[in-house]
């Protein structure tokens, strides 16, 4: 997947429970995937399909209690991120991986100025003295095309609209060049066009620092000409996982498929649009079987017995599906 | 800024205003017949309309009103009837005496009172957290006066450390004389420190989930910094806005603390003025400490301005 | 399509579970027969939430102890709390002296007060003092605050901008610094009590609701129901004030255990109940006065204030938690 370049992160089998007073929530349950440098990878899915936190997963940090990281591992540069003391993960975070969040309103410490705020893992992780780290940020304000950046230095994040606030978070994020950046809902709390400026942002500044993102977001259509490979999940396991094309047109798992045809489009004549009926399960009490198949237009009897294993359909192109080998025929089939 | 400032200000004298009316309302509707109570045994009608006369408690509603309320921007409160002295003249007296007692009280809220709070929300479900819980739960549903009398009856009667009641006798040294405030200091401070740790606590957990620590901590920074710098300053703003409030709490305390440590401030004024029936005394004090009360939230409000950016800077937010 | 299960079996918003961190849901909103449910908490799962909070179910559990006990003090005392043999001119000047502060006996469950009534019986009514404290004058801040803060928060306007000046004059004044200033006016006795305490009050009521009500007025579920042509009052029984309710109840909880503190705190100023009749505050009072003799008097009427007014408190604390769905989910 990706070739771009050698593997940066390695996920593999994650599995985050929450211990709730209702029961055990597997909001991550088997979750695998790599990440190569400068890969672009889109993690999609509906809200409380895990994706959010899978990507807290991997910094560790997931808050404890209620959560805790079952099993798994994050190999970053092949060294486990989950079996790192505290002191070694925090060379980690903010440093060689960045991360932003989904409402930079609430993301940002109202009592500070952006630049306190982007200056202090400068201040800790590169150790440059004050006047150079000031500097630096004001650089990064730079870069992330934020105007008069030296009097917005000295600016409270509430006097920032939306659009800029999330900026001033990458600037923050990006501050002592990492090598990954994970961006959790980055555009979702903006307005349409503001979301637009945010993902070309990002796809500009991977880029130039050849950075690999990680972009988690439930719009399918936000990631189309960003990402390239694209990671889908449901009720917290993979259900999909292939480069972007094939999911957009050749998705081999019924969510997708439905996804794909339930969106109007200029280009092809569509009778009628469809729908998934439902809703995701709950993450206490999944239904035994395929976690979709209540929804599935495709079910048959085998999907409620047996869980599909996650297998290669085609080369480079994983499904969670049982039928995901005769993909095509077997949608056909259905849908006449 | 400068619009916050002015626009507390102007609320708060709008408040006095009404404060004003509202007092001199209750001064007005005092029934007649309290000169009954004034006048000594066997007196004859005549007596009886003297006092009236002197009191004013045979004018009508709207003259007694209007006869109050013109003295109080001057502070003439007038006269006592128990003292029979003029109001403003006992209240100078006996205020700085409270207000010494308060300021001390106040120290130790404020220290402890937000030490225990920040301690209590950091080492959750520990035991310090849940003594701090509980000892502070106990204090909050307990009369004050009745820690005054505890705090007497171990330390000064079984323990002998500290004099039982009394202010420092005139010409004692300072150290000494610290003796003496202990007590009514710590009783005065007892239920305003339980409210503060409690509020310390929960502001600083609420902080605590927010997204912002979570970001902090995204960057890479160590738990000492997070909770310290983050979650703190941020935590700390409603207390200080509490701290306020809580003075009015701290008032109302100081009267029953000074009747049990027997300290000759306005609380202990205003205790015989309540059991003499003394209007002019009762509503003069609280009059004037009202005045204060209002005025110390001001000053709060002011600050608080000075600690949460968004007040200062009027939240105006720009477009992209 | 085939026929499988119905989707629409699983029902959103019922088992959904609340994460904590950033997988919160946040319910559908659904418009059915008018019953909106937006963020905000069933009953059912108000109770459930509630019922297994120990605390607050410890709370719960004396306040109801305490309820039964003031509705059935004549049974429950076995006593005259208002008998002293000290004005008994049958009884000889031995055996008064002897009665006298005696500690607990068979005779005398809590022993005897320094005038040979019986503590226990005493306690008893006093407790009934105490209930109707609690209960009226947080009663009577409620009809005012509740009122006014409809008023206020649901019409707006100047209306709004005169009954909020009015609140924060009564905000200038402390509770107590209040309450003596209006009985001094009225007289003491336990009625002026309730209307001192409760008038107090409605301000603070009044501010909480008026809040509550301006932020769910302007929700879309609001303006959804007004589209389908509710009427103002239908509005604001069925829409607003389900939800605004909540912090109110909160309180009211806790307004009810301070009410019985500022009973206490008003006894020592003489104001309030008057002796002979027993009031918890009153007995407080009195026995204050001998404890460097007998100390262990005070901390009978002393423990049943404190544990009445700690019980609603942790059913406040518990109401709190239970009302809150951000708090759902923890360990």
């Amino acid at each position: 997947m990706g070739n771009n370049g050698d593997k940066l992160l390695e996920v593999k089998g994650l599995k985050t429970y929450f211990h709730t007073q209702e029961g055990v929530v597997k909001a991550v349950d088997g979750v695998s995937f790599d990440l190569h440098r400068g890969e672009e990878l889109a993690v999609v899915g509906e809200s409380g399909c895990g994706k959010s936190v899978t990507a807290l997963s991997i910094l560790n940090l997931v808050p404890d209690p209620p959560g805790k990281i079952e099993e798994g591992q994050v190999l970053f540069e092949g060294k486990n991120l989950l079996e790192m003391g505290d002191k070694e993960i925090r060379q980690v975070r903010g440093n060689h991986i960045g991360m932003i969040f989904q409402d930079p309103m609430t993301s940002l410490n109202p009592v500070f100025t952006i630049g306190n705020q982007i200056r202090e893992p400068i201040l800790i992780h590169l150790g440059l003295n004050r006047k150079e780290a000031k500097q630096r940020a004001i650089e990064l304000l730079e870069m992330v095309e934020i105007p008069q950046a030296e009097k917005r230095y000295k600016m409270y994040p509430h006097e920032f609209s939306g659009g800029m606030r999330q900026r001033a978070m990458i600037a923050m994020a990006l501050s002592c060049e990492p090598m990954m950046l994970i961006a959790d809902e980055p555009s979702t709390a903006l307005d349409v066009t503001i979301q637009a400026q945010i993902m070309e942002l990002i796809a500009r500044l991977r880029r130039e620092k050849n950075l690999a993102v990680m972009l988690i977001t439930h719009d399918l259509g936000v990631v189309a000409g960003v990402a390239e490979t694209v990671l889908v999940m449901y009720a917290g396991k993979v259900v999909e996982y292939a480069e972007i094309d094939r999911i957009y047109y050749n998705s081999r798992h019924p969510y997708a498929w439905s996804l794909m045809r339930s969106v109007p489009r200029l280009d092809e004549k569509r009778e009628r649009l469809m729908t998934i009926g439902g809703s995701p399960p709950s993450l206490i009490n999944l239904p035994s079987g395929c976690s979709f198949s209540p929804r599935c237009p495709f079910a048959e009897d085998i999907c409620d017995g047996e869980e599909p294993p996650l297998i290669e359909a085609e080369p480079g192109h994983l499904s969670a599906c049982h039928f995901a080998m005769d993909f095509e025929s077997h949608g056909r089939e259905v849908t006449s | 800024m400068l619009l916050f400032i002015l626009r507390r200000l102007y609320q708060t004298v709008i408040v006095i205003i009404g404060v004003v009316l509202l007092i001199s309302l209750l001064m007005s509707i005092i029934p007649g017949d309290v000169a009954r109570m004034r006048a000594p045994k066997g007196a004859t009608e005549e007596m009886l309309e003297n006092i009236r006369q002197k009191f004013n408690l045979d004018k009508p509603f709207l003259t007694r009103f209007w006869l109050y309320l013109k003295g109080l921007p001057t502070l003439d409160l007038g006269d006592s009837y128990t003292y029979k002295r003029p109001v403003m003249d006992i209240i100078r007296e006996s205020l700085p005496w409270s207000l010494k007692l308060a300021i001390v009280a106040e120290i130790i809220i404020v220290i402890f009172g937000i030490l225990a709070g920040v301690l209590s929300a950091i080492s959750r479900y520990s035991f310090w957290d849940v003594l701090v819980t509980i000892s502070t739960s106990i204090l909050v549903a307990m009369p004050i006066y009745w820690i005054g009398r505890l705090l007497q009856l171990v330390l000064a009667q079984w323990l002998g450390w500290l004099p039982a009641a009394g202010a420092p006798p005139p010409g004692t040294g300072f150290w000494s004389g610290i003796t003496y405030y202990i007590m009514p200091a710590a009783a005065l401070a007892a239920i305003s420190t339980a409210y503060v740790a409690r509020m310390q606590r929960s502001s600083l957990l609420e902080v605590m989930r927010q997204d912002y620590i979570q970001t902090a901590r995204a960057k890479g920074l160590s738990n000492r910094r997070v909770t310290y710098k983050h979650a703190l300053k941020n935590g700390l703003i409603p207390v200080v806005t509490y701290i306020g409030i809580d003075f009015g709490i701290l008032i109302g305390a100081a009267v029953l603390t000074e009747i049990i440590f027997n300290w000759p401030g306005v609380g202990h004024k205003l205790y015989n003025a309540v059991l003499q029936r003394d209007a002019p005394m009762v509503l003069g004090l609280v009059f004037v400490l009202v005045l204060l009360f209002v005025f110390i939230n001001l000053l709060v409000d002011i600050s608080y301005a000075f600690l949460d950016p968004r007040i200062r800077l009027g939240g105006g937010e720009e477009v992209s | 399509m085939p026929d499988r299960r119905d989707p629409d079996d699983l029902r959103v918003g019922k088992e959904q579970p609340e994460l904590h961190g950033p997988e919160i849901e946040e319910f559908e909103i659904e418009l059915e027969k008018g019953r909106v449910h937006g963020r905000t908490a069933l009953w059912s799962d108000v109770w459930h939430r509630l019922y297994h909070n120990k605390m607050a179910m410890v709370g719960l559990a004396i306040i109801i102890l305490l309820f039964l006990v003031a509705i059935f003090a004549p049974l429950l005392a076995n006593h005259d709390p208002l008998y002293s043999p000290l004005y008994n001119p049958d009884v000889g000047a031995a055996e008064k002296a002897e009665s006298v502060k005696q500690t607990p006996s068979w005779q005398n469950w809590l022993g005897t007060d320094q005038l040979g009534r019986d503590i226990y019986s005493r306690l008893v009514y006093g407790s009934r003092v105490s209930v109707e404290v609690g209960i009226v004058a947080v009663l009577i801040s409620l009809l005012i605050g509740l009122f006014f803060g409809a008023l206020a928060g649901y019409f707006g306007g100047w209306g709004d901008s005169v009954i909020m000046r009015s609140a924060d004059v009564f905000f200038a004044f402390p509770t107590v610094l209040g309450a003596i200033a209006i009985m001094t006016v009225l007289g003491p006795g336990l009625i002026n009590v309730f209307i001192a305490i409760g008038v107090l009050g409605w301000a603070t009521i009044a501010r909480i609701f008026r809040g509550s009500i301006l932020s769910v007025k302007e929700n879309e579920y609001t303006e959804a129901a007004r589209a389908m042509g509710g009427s103002h009052a239908r509005i604001i029984w069925k829409h607003i004030m389900p939800n605004s309710i909540q912090p109110i109840i909160v309180y009211a909880t806790m307004g009810v255990g301070g009410a019985i503190l500022a009973e206490a705190w008003l006894a020592f100023l003489g104001l309030g109940q008057q002796l002979p009749l027993p009031s918890w505050g009153n007995m407080l009072t009195e026995y204050l006065d001998f404890y460097t003799t007998d100390p262990w008097m005070m901390f009978i009427p002393g423990l049943a204030i404190v544990i009445s007014v700690l019980a609603f408190i942790l059913l406040g604390d518990g109401l709190r938690d239970a009302l809150d769905p951000r708090m759902k989910g923890s360990i």
